[in-house]
């Protein structure tokens, strides 16, 4: 008898691995272990032994069972992934073909740099000012230290609805109205659109400008170096040289123009910088103590810095664009690249 | 301001390079744009003298003309007009490169060989006039490279830009003045000595100022019996360097002046001048006068003239007049060196659109001082260049004398406002640098008494003494630090992040974001039916083309222009957009309102090369659209990711009535029972009036309330803890049927259990009778507190069909 079972086990190892498919397994499993098959059958004898003996046995033959069940689990495992690999390597798609989308726009380049600056001047410190496009000529000139016939107004072609009210030409109105509300510490950064009467390839009569305001206690000319160098360094990168030359605004003393080592030549020179290796990328200065009395604040007691540049220059330095004018074009062709 | 080299060097000591002064200049203030090299490539253009003229043989307007140079002579073919045996002229040898691009070769013209050319300035570079050859200076020796004859040729050219502040810059003196006190270098005026006859001014003319307020200063001299004549080479050179052109000795000499010193000077021919007499006044209401260039001109009021005894003679600071211009037979002249006021000056040049020389500087402020200094430095050149005597005596009227006070300027303010520390000593040795007179404080502060020079009119503040303080300084060599201050938390931000949230939206729909000019043609809203005809818009006065004139009312004109440009560059499915102001003026206002709205604008195919789509959809009517176009829902679509975007709720969407908007396929939207804009198709009619085909969807919508006021504060829902049941509901109706109504109508009879509504198929096909369309519903029903019973739910499904049957007139399909 136990030679028997151990000659059915051997058997049924060996044509298990000479079977080739999943129902040629399954006929076999009935065969050996159905409820019919040649293992119960055998077993069906087992009254006919001695009691300890049939206990020796019947421990062998369901020893041999789960072994052989386990054996026809494995094996038919085996049929069915391997089927299932034949079926994947027929299901081929060209991984190389673009995904299925709804089309996706751009942000418009000027208002991502606006948002980039924004970025970097909150960090500093600065909030978010926001005023009219269309001004009164108080606040664009007068408030900030130009009066009518100054030839300060020559650097500023203005567009004009009638006498009193203009289309602002910078965003610092925004600033005088921001101190006529609120009292020191007065920390802003305004960004917008602001008209010049001037168009050709680095003027646009429509430009987009940010400013920034800090007027507090003891606000110095190294602070006003201390902040545009760490916007330098932030948004061109560090290591990229500065410099701060005495200029003339209206409405800060002193003033001072800030370039910035080209970014394109690296400072060698090149047609970007005409070979200066120097970009003027801002204005900026002391705010003049003549504004303090616009809006009432003491000037023996604040002090503070003022500094503005045009997004489009920075965008055109950024992405190396030529002319200003392709900003406004709206060409999608353009829109895309950014 | 263009400044020579060669002249700056005449009046400060320095060895520096163009480009070494050029960066002291520009870190001083004084920016220099460029820095040229001139006069340097000449190397093969010698001096040389006509020694003989003859007619050539086969042209008789050529002339061969044999020239001397040092050891040779050469026969050259010319044809300039102005050969004089003896002169001496510049002869460009084979292979010079000339200022038009031009390169001599050796050839034979007509016959004659000609191995160079003769050449006028303006081949040379060195000058406009191509009339003749250029005539050197008789004592230029001949048969040298021109750059060693006339040294001054090779010359540097700096182009500075000064701003309106420093007047006293606009000179080579003021230039080198201020390089001299950046560099700490010596800097010298010239000297010069007058020899006067003696007869006297006062015998010959008589100044009369009548407005002292805005004629501060008017001093003249006289000379008599002087020659009219070009200038000579080097002066010519120099006006032209400077970008002058030069006319004649004696207008060329003030011009000279002007730019040697800043002084604006005028030269009036005495004969022409009525009873010998000047008369500075204003003009009368309504004058026309004609100045010199030969414009006739119309005064504006209270425009500063300079008379005679019985008419206008020059518009003081601006322009002399054509009736008392120098000609070329002009013998006596009178030398105007007036100091006139800034402001004056500028309302009259601005009415006119003029600038001159001379207006460019009075606007920005001319010494009084210098104003006699000046005339004498006149009547010295003229007669240098013109001849004649000049007269003794100098009338200078200066009623009003400037009297600067001083300023106090304390040392802890400068330190303070600079940011280092500064002592006494310093700041008074940088300010005297400057020529500030500088004294102790009687007061025994520790600050000075500063007192700017009589150039400087812009140092009258403590503020205005310590930027000079940190200009000679160095602004380079402040230290940097950083502000301090109080954090706070920052709320400033909310809209503007509010906004670019819906930008980013609008992105992600598929739709480009432009930013167009916010200014328009002023007919474009009306035409386009955007506002009605007799709504304001705000004109601007003086726009640079009627295309810009008004501000916008609407976006709309702005995107159409961006897509018609799109469309020129055959890109042909579009999807754009712009967030911007539009400005509506308000009666009685100063300023108009200006709402921040978005708009946008579709055209062409929904999926535009997409092999994911290019077999096309199905539509509504059962086809196959193999490239649909991009239409209403899509746009609504965009708005809506906005509006759920934003958090906003309680809006709908209505049907709209706008003129220009296809009835049948547009919409508005409201929220709070507010109008918020509209949405929808171009009318064909309006697709065709602005030169377009196809369907074209635009919107426009109030972006700020939706921004700030119809955002919903989101409270917490429980998740449903009990399952939920879904039955469809299919059904036939007419095609006006609104699905909104049905879906309000199937919520409202919910009991609580319907907690969604969602139409799932609209088909309008074959099988559908016409005028009809079919509709299916997927309804939700679920309860918060249990589990609800078929019998419950069939009970309520029933009385949605009932309801939806009788209110709709639909029939049920299965
Ligand atoms: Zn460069």
């Amino acid at each position: 008898m136990i030679n028997k079972l151990i000659s059915l086990k051997e058997e049924t190892i060996k044509s298990l691995g000479d079977l080739s498919d999943q129902k040629s397994l399954s006929e076999m499993r009935t065969r050996v272990l159905g409820r019919k098959g040649e293992l119960t059958t055998l077993l069906r004898t087992l009254k006919d032994f001695q009691p300890e003996e049939r206990s020796a046995i019947g421990k062998l033959a369901n020893e041999i069972k789960v072994d052989l069940e386990s054996r026809f689990d494995s094996r038919e495992k085996f049929f069915i992934e391997e089927l299932e690999q034949r079926d994947l390597e027929k299901e081929f798609i060209d991984v190389t073909l673009p995904g299925r989308r709804h089309g996706f726009g751009k942000l418009h380049v000027l208002n991502v740099v606006t948002a980039e600056l924004i970025e970097v001047f909150s960090g500093l410190g600065f909030q978010l000012a926001e005023g009219p496009e269309v001004e009164l000529d108080y606040y664009n000139f007068e408030a900030l230290n130009i009066p009518k016939d100054h030839p300060a107004r020559d650097m500023q072609d203005t567009f004009y609805f009638s006498e009193n009210v203009v289309l602002r030409t910078h965003t610092s109105p925004v600033q005088i109205r921001t101190m006529e509300k609120s009292r020191p510490p007065v920390r802003i950064i305004c960004p917008g659109k602001v008209y010049r009467r001037d168009a050709d390839i680095t003027h646009s009569p429509m430009f987009m400008q940010i400013e920034g305001l800090w007027v507090d206690r003891h606000v110095s000319l190294a602070d006003l170096k201390g902040v545009l160098t760490a916007f330098v360094e932030e948004y061109f990168g560090v290591g990229i040289g500065l410099r701060f030359r005495p200029s003339f605004f209206p409405f800060t003393e002193p003033s001072a123009e800030v370039d910035i080592q080209c970014v394109i030549c690296g400072g060698s020179g090149c047609r970007t910088c005409s070979f200066t290796g120097w970009l003027e990328i801002l204005g900026s200065g002391m705010v003049d103590p003549a504004l303090y009395g616009f809006v009432g604040y003491d000037p023996e007691v604040y002090s503070g810095f003022a500094f503005g540049m045009g997004i489009e220059r920075i965008a055109m330095l950024k992405y190396g664009i030529p002319d200003i004018r392709s900003f406004y074009e709206n060409d999608v062709r353009f829109l895309r690249q950014f | 301001m263009l400044v020579s080299l060669n002249w700056l060097k005449e009046f400060v000591e320095t060895d520096k390079t163009a480009y070494e002064i050029a960066e002291h200049l520009t870190m001083g203030g004084i920016e220099v744009e460029s820095v040229t090299h001139v006069g340097a490539d000449l190397k093969t253009v010698f001096t040389a003298r006509i020694n003989e003229i003859r007619r050539h043989p086969n042209d008789e307007r050529l002339a061969v003309v044999q020239v001397g140079l040092r050891d040779r002579v050469e026969e050259i073919v010319c044809g300039a007009p102005n050969l004089k045996v003896g002169d001496i002229a510049a002869l460009a040898v084979v292979g010079t490169e000339l200022a038009g691009g031009l390169r001599v070769e050796s050839r034979e013209i007509r016959g004659v060989a000609s191995p160079g050319m003769l050449c006028s300035e303006k081949e040379l570079g060195l000058g406009e006039d191509s009339s003749g050859i250029l005539i050197l200076d008789p004592d230029t020796s001949p048969g040298l490279p021109l750059g060693s004859a006339l040294t001054y040729i090779e010359d540097y050219i700096l182009e500075t830009s000064v701003t309106p502040n420093r007047g006293d810059c606009l000179s080579i003196l003021g230039t080198a003045r201020e390089l001299a006190a950046l560099i700490g270098a010596r800097y010298r005026k010239p000297a010069f000595e007058i020899n006067e006859t003696e007869e006297n001014i006062d015998s010959l003319l008589s100044i009369e100022c009548q407005a002292p307020d805005l004629c501060p200063r008017y001093v003249a001299r006289m000379l008599k019996g002087l020659k009219i004549s070009p200038s000579p080479f080097e002066v010519r050179l120099k006006l032209y360097r400077a970008g002058v052109r030069p006319i004649s000795n004696v207008v060329d000499a003030t011009n000279l002046i002007l730019l040697e010193c800043g002084q604006p000077l005028h030269a009036f021919d005495y004969r022409r001048l009525a009873e010998s007499k000047i008369v500075v006044r204003c003009c009368d209401d309504g004058e026309v006068f004609v100045t010199l260039d030969g414009a006739e001109r119309k005064l504006p009021q209270n425009s500063l003239m300079i008379g005679d005894g019985k008419r206008s003679v020059a518009l003081a600071g601006i322009m002399g007049g054509l009736n008392s211009e120098i000609e070329p037979l002009t013998q006596d002249v009178v030398i105007e060196s007036a100091c006139f006021e800034r402001f004056g000056i500028r309302r009259t040049a601005k009415a006119l659109g003029m600038s001159t020389e001379a207006s460019f500087r009075f606007e920005r402020g001319v010494d009084p001082e210098g104003s006699f200094w000046a005339a004498n430095r006149a009547a010295f050149i003229i007669q240098q260049l013109a001849g004649g005597n000049i007269l003794s005596g100098i009338i200078d009227v200066y009623t009003n004398p400037v009297v600067r006070s001083p300023v106090r300027v304390r040392t802890a303010k400068v330190s303070g406002l600079i940011g280092t520390d500064f002592s006494k000593d310093q700041i008074v040795s940088y300010l005297k640098r400057l020529e500030i007179v500088c004294n102790d404080m009687q007061s025994g502060e520790d600050a000075i008494s500063c007192v700017g020079p009589s150039w400087r009119w812009d140092l009258d503040r403590e503020v205005d003494m310590i930027e000079e303080v940190a200009r000679v300084h160095g602004f380079q060599r402040i230290p940097i630090s950083m502000p301090s201050g109080k954090i706070k938390p920052d709320r400033s931000q909310t809209l503007y992040k509010r906004a670019r949230l819906t930008a980013e939206i609008m992105k992600s729909s598929g739709f480009n974001e432009i930013v167009s000019m916010s200014f328009i043609a002023s007919g474009l809203c009306r035409e386009l039916g955007l506002i009605e005809q007799d709504e304001k818009q705000l004109h601007i006065i003086n726009p640079l083309t009627e295309e810009h004139s008004v501000m916008r009312r609407s976006l709309i004109p702005g995107l159409i222009s961006a897509l018609k440009r799109n469309l020129n560059f055959k890109s042909d499915s579009l999807r754009l957009f712009e967030i911007g102001k539009i400005f509506t003026p308000v009666d009685g206002g100063d300023l108009p309102r200006e709402d921040l709205v978005m708009s946008g604008i579709t055209c062409g195919v929904r999926f535009p090369d997409n092999w994911h789509y290019n077999r096309g959809e199905v539509s509504i009517y059962g086809k196959v659209e193999a490239r649909p176009e991009t239409d209403f829902y899509d746009v609504k679509g965009a708005i809506e990711n906005c509006l759920d975007g934003l958090g906003c709720e309680n809006y709908m969407f209505q049907t709209s009535d706008k003129g220009f908007l296809h009835p049948g396929k547009s919409a508005m939207l409201h929220a709070n029972n507010h109008s918020l804009g509209f949405l929808g198709e171009l009318s064909p009619k309006k697709v065709r009036e602005i030169g377009l085909t196809g369907k074209i969807q635009v919107f426009e919508i109030l972006l700020e309330p939706l921004l700030v006021e119809y955002r919903k504060k989101v409270v917490f829902k429980p998740l449903p803890r009990y399952p939920h049941v879904e039955r469809d509901l299919s059904i036939l109706v007419e095609t006006n049927c609104s699905g909104d109504d049905i879906k309000h109508l199937i919520s409202r009879l919910g009991h609580d259990i319907i907690s969604s509504v969602i139409l799932f198929d609209l088909y309008r096909g074959e099988s559908i009778p016409a005028g009809f369309q079919s509709m299916a519903f997927r309804i939700r029903y679920q309860s918060e507190d249990r589990t609800l019973t078929d019998a419950e739910v069939q009970e309520v499904h029933s009385h949605v069909i009932e309801s939806v049957s009788k209110r709709f007139g639909a029939s049920i399909r299965d």
